[in-house]
């Protein structure tokens, strides 16, 4: 059947429309370490709501889910744990590494804690102590354009 | 003496039974403080038992924490601080009135243990108390107490590989080890298994 002339139809190459899809239905997985899980969840709320980017729905299982925020400071004795369910996660899959803590031990240079990066691979680190919801949407966008461009160089050598 | 701070009357009549107690820790006593919250009885773990069991059958039924101290370097070293209160049952109740007067406080007292050296070991209180269960595993796994009779006395907060007791003061801050070293990614954790 041909196409009339006021049909819309979109031309594409199928690796732009598989990030296009990736990247707009991002799903996150429903885990909280510790006090930057607060600020996480708020994100999810009317106030910050993201719905708007198509990555509100945190999942209960890592196998239905494809971003893991790593939200707080991690222990020795779990960090076996996140590494587990970092490999239940099908892929294509991303880590956000959310506050001080996850991202360098923060205040917590102690026996008991170790940064999220010495055992998962962070594809976005946020500072603060806690994040702002406002900058973990940032990660969120920043994430988006990762997934858009194919790797992390292609965005920072596009946004230097 | 402001009203707020005179020491309730519940806690007067209190102090026959601190005297008793401190009969029953007999030769492990060593000594009896009128604390400005509550009265405190210190001992060795050999007089804990009885101790315990006498106040239990006085009206204190309920155990409320647990809690460890290491004293290093003083000696002796360590401390276990039993904290018991006496809520009012049917039984001891003899005037429910009393009970819903707005300052009513139900009685507390402090048992402090002493211990010292890599083996100090007080009994275990699991048989009267199922919630010092846990309370006593968190107190073996930071300060390295043992609890003699205590049923499943494992590790509750560290890894059960774990080295060395954490809250102890000759413990280094950073540990003996390092777990995961930075980069390490997915070599640095053993492999995951399947369960
Ligand atoms: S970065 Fe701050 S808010 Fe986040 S887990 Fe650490 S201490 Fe808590």
């Amino acid at each position: 059947m041909a196409l009339g002339e006021n049909q819309p139809f979109v031309v594409t190459k199928l690796d732009d429309f598989l990030k296009w899809a990736q990247s707009s239905a991002i799903w996150p997985m429903t885990m909280g370490l510790a006090c930057c899980a607060i600020e996480m969840m708020s994100i999810v709320s009317p106030k910050y709501d993201t719905a708007r980017f198509g990555a509100e729905v945190f999942r209960s299982s890592p196998r239905q889910a494809d971003l893991m925020i790593v939200s707080g400071r991690v222990s020795n004795k779990m960090a076996p744990v996140l590494r587990q369910l970092y490999e239940q996660m099908p892929d294509p899959k991303w880590v956000i590494s959310m506050g001080a803590c996850a991202s360098t031990g923060g205040i917590f240079d102690n026996y008991a804690v170790t940064p999220a990066d010495t055992f998962l691979p962070i594809d976005i680190y946020v500072p603060g102590c806690p994040p702002s919801p406002d900058a973990l949407i940032y990660a969120l966008m920043q994430l988006r354009r990762e997934i858009q461009a194919g790797s992390k160089v292609k965005v920072l050598s596009a946004n230097a | 003496m402001p009203e707020s701070i005179s020491p309730h009357p519940e806690r007067a009549a209190l102090a026959p039974l601190v005297e008793a107690l401190a009969g029953a820790a007999g030769p492990y006593l060593l000594e009896v403080v009128a604390a400005e919250d509550m009265d405190e009885i210190a001992l060795r773990p050999e007089g804990l038992l009885g101790v315990v069991d006498l106040a239990r059958r006085n009206g204190f039924n309920l155990l409320l924490d647990i809690g460890g101290t290491d004293h290093y370097p003083l000696q002796p070293r360590f401390e276990i601080s039993y904290h018991l209160t006496a809520l009012p049952t049917a039984a001891t109740a003899s005037e429910p009135a009393a009970l819903r007067q707005p300052n009513f406080k139900a009685p507390r007292l402090r048992l402090r243990v002493f211990d010292d050296g890599e083996d100090a070991t007080v009994p275990t209180l699991t048989h009267l108390w199922p919630s010092a269960d846990w309370a006593e595993r968190e107190i073996f796994d930071q300060f390295g107490v043992r609890f003699s009779g205590h049923p499943d006395l494992r590790r509750l907060l560290n890894p059960d590989d774990f080295t060395g007791y954490p809250l102890r003061k000759d413990f280094p801050l950073r540990g003996l080890e390092r777990r995961f070293v930075p980069g390490g990614r997915a070599g640095a954790v053993p492999p995951v298994t399947e369960t």
